[in-house]
């Protein structure tokens, strides 16, 4: 019996294994297709360089705004027309919807054979609708190129060929002949009675949708790193090879390599600003690390106060602090120390000094202040932590402790602050891990003309430099330096957490 | 109960000595303090006004406008130069030093006066100063411009009641007071308590004042608050300030996108981290602990602040209302949250469920949905105060539609603005007539406005105190 069903069986499964590679390139295919849909480089709807080469398929499809944005002459004077854009739009929907049906299939074909066979349909569709998308935008290219050169105004609109359209192309004729080969190659197979998928997999296509997202928004932004390589302007493109027409070179490469990372540490200007911006940072993450037993102390202290009532009233009034913003922080810090505010009101009325300093104008201590402001706001939250931890704490330590004779502060410090020891190493952990990245606001909010350069960190820097003054590839060779740094730092601290404690802090 | 035995009684007669002792004490350096250490500084307030009638076309033209400001500026020098400074001194018989280091002068432009503000050890000092100095600019006015005006109304003119250094002992032996009446309340306790409660008792106070003083400056007369004499109570209360507020221009769109955003944006963080913490329990799950390391990840690494910014201009997101939406959907550490919590729901419940042929999204709506309300309830809270207090999305990628900005926007543009006279003076040309008319009360202006941004978290926070230490414990697991 064995022997007999042996043969069959082999060939099955050779056929099986065929048919899951054939799969498996079909879903990269398709997967690709996916990802170029955010790609400015490749947006098959640039069909006009007058349209942001900043603009992704996705925005083609979405946003007549966008695409229209730098073309409001042209369509005033009617050189080109709104329903060119619309058919550009709905070409660009089309072909979205293509990939959209492609991406379908391809979740649809972690089912069982049924829905296997189902799945292999909807790329054959799909790339249909792609091809049909690219024809439609293909169209409105025509028919720009067509009343544009009517009009005579090439160079106002300046049409133009996108290569999107080809790169697309071949991705949807690959993925058509993928899904064709995978369509024969599953029609021999032995079909369930209903459409199944394992729970694995449904599971994960369940998570899929939230996978996504966290792509789009945390993991896509590396690909900006990109332009840390290049000699990048705000509104430039970035070519890695120079654009080559007849023999002559149009547009030449601005790929620089390693030049701005050695820039940063060659020109004298930079270097300066950033062992500026570096001890900024650093005094005031290490002021930072340096007070960061106080919401113990404040824990500690509070815990010692009889009345309950008390202690509850003291955690609701200092924790308020924390959940406004650092904007209401400098609008209260305006309220209560500049020339008019509320300390030289209170020493004119009350003491008759007729005062107008503005404290907040100065850039003198402006770190300890600075640590001041940032303890107002949390050290009461903070405490929470500790507050709960001591509650945690078994009552019968106390009480062995008191029997051996210790008193208050004995019982402190052997049973309360050892209690609360492990959540204070990971805290710390986490903030020597964290010692470049302070956060910007606070900063932002109370940075002026007298105090910029005491008061810019690291996060500020970049952003004053980067958005501000639109020097990307600086600030982003800044900010890779300093992601690098901060993972690197995370996992020595989570290495340390784990040989001293045992445990692991990520 | 048992704690309080411990530490062993003070008898009542000592504590009351103590008390006194103290009180006495602090009362006799706070007066040592008021009679040696501080000088009573008397100011007085020089206004001229000009009138307009009499003065070239041009001039009356810009000054009224307040348009030109470099013009008002100018004529605000003529106080320094150095004919008037020497003139007033000489006058007044005091040092010029005295005068440099004491006078600041001032234009308001649009409302025709001019002013200086100087103070002096004496009253008499000071109008003496003040009337020089008047004088002295009439005259250099003449000098320099070759104008003289019978018009010009020169009046120099003492503060309402300047202080007296009396004033400074009463306060501060009734605040003394009034802080050992605390002291005695508490004082049946060992030294230590009371001074634990007394810090704790200061500390709180000092968290809160800055809201009770924005507070009590908003409902009071606007033009005691303008002049600085609201301290700790408010005087002729009303709340017009409030309701004058929808004057303000474009604060009711932020005020509408904050809005929208706090509550869509809440709402769908939500729903994504609950329905994303229930599938990471899953240990079926594909390749289910790499998925979630890579969204924990996210939580620690970013890649910087420039390449996320080219990434949402990418992405079109850049003016655009969806950008304070999407972004925040997926928040992993609201997912660890949830996920902690989920899984310490018994497994039997989403079993029987699961034997009597319930899919998974069914098991979710109708049993982990309902069950995990609590930790749900607790980021939203979360996710709303985050979204209400966001600020810099709105500043990084609004920028060309300042319709979308948030309301902490807003309220960090009003406050950089005209934050003084001399700030509104030196921008240059931006100054429009409105902003020059409503110049002396941005104070009370801002001050409303921060307390409409403050209000509805004071309104929520009774409610988040309720599930914050809850939040921040399970947040201290691992997840």
């Amino acid at each position: 019996m064995e022997m007999n069903v042996a043969l069959p069986r082999g060939a099955a499964e050779k056929k099986t294994k065929q048919s899951s590679i054939v799969e498996i390139i079909n879903r990269l295919l398709i997967l690709i297709a996916g990802f170029l849909v955010f790609f400015p480089q490749v947006n098959p709807g640039r069909i006009s360089l007058k349209i942001n080469q900043n603009t992704s398929l996705f925005t083609t499809a979405i946003s007549y705004e966008t695409i229209t944005a730098s073309l409001a002459r042209p369509l005033r004077m009617e050189w080109v027309t709104p329903g060119q854009f619309h058919l550009l739009m709905a070409g660009a929907a089309l072909l979205l919807l293509g990939i959209i049906a492609c991406a379908a299939g391809a979740c649809m074909s972690l089912g069982n054979n049924r829905m296997k066979k189902r799945a292999s349909l909807f790329p054959i569709a799909g790339s249909f609708a792609m091809l049909g998308g690219l024809g439609v935008i293909y169209n409105s290219y025509t028919s720009v190129l067509k009343t544009v050169t009517e009009a005579g105004k090439l160079s106002n609109v300046q049409p133009n060929f996108p290569t999107g359209i080809y790169v697309f192309a071949v991705l949807a004729a690959l993925i058509l002949v993928v899904s064709l080969i995978q369509f024969f190659l599953l029609r021999t197979r032995v079909s369930e009675a209903k459409m199944e998928m394992e729970e694995k997999y449904r599971l994960f296509l369940m998570f899929l949708p939230v996978l996504f997202m966290a792509f789009i928004f945390c993991y896509l932004p590396i690909y900006g790193w990109r332009f840390a390589f290049f000699d990048y302007k705000v509104g430039d493109s970035l070519r890695i090879f120079d654009t080559v027409v007849d023999g002559v070179v149009t547009e030449k490469s601005n790929f620089v390599g390693f030049k701005w990372f050695a820039y940063l540490f060659e020109n004298p200007a930079t270097r300066m600003d950033l062992v500026r911006v570096l001890r900024n940072t650093l005094i005031m993450s290490g002021l930072g690390i340096a007070t960061s037993w106080l919401p113990i102390a404040f824990a500690i202290l509070l815990a010692e106060v009889r009345s309950s009532k008390f202690q509850r009233f003291v955690q609701t009034f200092t924790t308020i602090p924390n959940f406004i913003s650092w904007v209401l922080v400098y609008s209260f810090a305006l309220a209560i120390f500049a020339s008019d505010g509320f300390i030289n009101s209170f020493m004119t009325n009350i003491f008759g000094i007729a005062s107008d300093t503005d404290y907040l104008a100065s850039a003198d201590h402006i770190w300890i202040k600075m640590l001041l402001w940032g303890t107002w706001k949390g050290v009461g939250w903070s405490a929470i932590i500790y507050i709960a931890g001591i509650a945690g704490i078994d009552q019968q330590l106390y009480e062995a402790a008191r029997v051996d004779g210790a008193g208050r502060w004995q019982c402190i410090w052997h049973v309360t602050v050892p209690g609360l020891m492990p959540t204070y190493c990971v805290m710390l952990l986490m903030s020597i891990a964290g010692i470049l990245s302070n956060g910007m606001e606070q900063y932002l909010v109370f940075e002026n003309a007298l105090n910029k350069d005491v008061i810019e960190v690291l996060d500020l820097y970049v952003y004053n430099i980067g958005i501000k003054d639109g020097l990307i590839p600086i600030s982003t060779v800044v900010g890779i330096s300093k992601s690098l740094i901060g993972i690197t730092l995370l996992f020595c601290a989570n290495r340390i957490s784990k040989a001293i404690r045992g445990e692991s802090i990520i | 109960m048992e704690k309080k035995t411990l530490h062993k009684k003070v008898p009542l007669w000592r504590k009351t000595v103590e008390i006194l002792g103290t009180a006495l004490l602090c009362g006799l350096i706070a007066f040592l303090i008021c009679h040696f250490m501080i000088t009573p500084q008397y100011q007085a307030t020089a206004s001229m006004e000009v009138s307009f009638a009499h003065l070239p076309g041009a001039f009356y033209t810009s000054f009224e406008t307040g348009v030109d400001v470099d013009l008002a500026k100018e004529y605000a020098g003529l106080f320094q130069l150095d004919s008037t400074r020497y003139n007033a001194a000489g006058a007044a018989g005091i040092d010029v030093a005295e005068i440099d280091k004491n006078v600041s002068v001032s234009a308001v432009p649009g409302t025709q006066t001019m002013y200086f503000k100087a103070s002096f050890p004496t009253p008499e000092q000071a109008q003496a100063a003040a009337n020089a100095y008047m004088k002295a600019f009439d005259e250099t006015l003449k000098d320099n411009t070759g104008y003289d005006d019978e018009n010009l109304l020169l009046e120099a003119q003492l503060p309402t009641a300047p202080a007296s250094p009396k004033t400074g002992i009463v306060t501060i032996v009734t605040v003394l007071i009034s802080g050992m009446i605390a002291f005695a309340i508490f004082s049946r306790q060992p030294l230590f308590d009371s001074i634990n409660v007394l810090f704790f008792l200061v500390f709180t106070i000092i968290c809160i004042f800055p809201f009770y003083y924005l507070f009590i400056n908003t409902i009071s007369d606007n033009d005691l608050v303008s002049r600085g004499l609201i301290n700790f109570y408010p005087v002729g209360i009303h709340f017009s300030n409030y309701v004058s507020l929808q004057n303000v221009s474009d604060l009711g769109s932020s005020i509408l996108v904050t809005v929208a955003r706090t509550i869509l944006g809440t709402a769908l963080m939500v729903i994504v981290s609950a329905w994303a913490g229930y599938l990471v329990t899953k240990q079926k799950m594909w390749k289910r602990s790499f998925w979630y390391r890579a969204l924990v990840i996210t939580m620690y690494f970013n890649a910087g602040l420039v390449p996320w910014y080219m990434n949402m201009l990418m992405l079109g997101l850049t003016d655009n209302f969806l950008a304070y939406i999407l972004p925040g959907m997926v928040a992993p550490y609201n997912i660890i949250l949830v996920k902690t919590y989920i899984e310490s729901i018994p497994a039997s419940l989403e079993e029987s469920a699961v034997i009597d042929g319930a899919s998974t999204p069914k098991v979710f709506i109708s049993i982990i949905w309902p069950l995990s309300i609590p930790i749900l309830a607790t980021i939203a809270i979360f996710g709303a105060v985050g979204n209400w207090n966001s600020f810099q999305d709105s500043l990084l990628l609004m920028s060309n539609k300042p319709q979308l900005y948030t309301l902490q926007h807003r309220l960090y543009i009003y406050l950089n603005t005209y934050s003084n006279l001399g700030a509104a003076m030196s921008s240059s040309g931006g100054v429009s007539n409105t902003a020059i008319q409503n110049m002396l009360n941005t104070k009370v202006v801002k001050y409303t406005i921060s307390m409409v941004t403050i209000i509805p978290i004071l309104v929520v926070y009774p409610i988040m105190q309720r599930y914050f230490v809850k939040g921040i414990m399970l947040g201290a697991v691992k997840g």
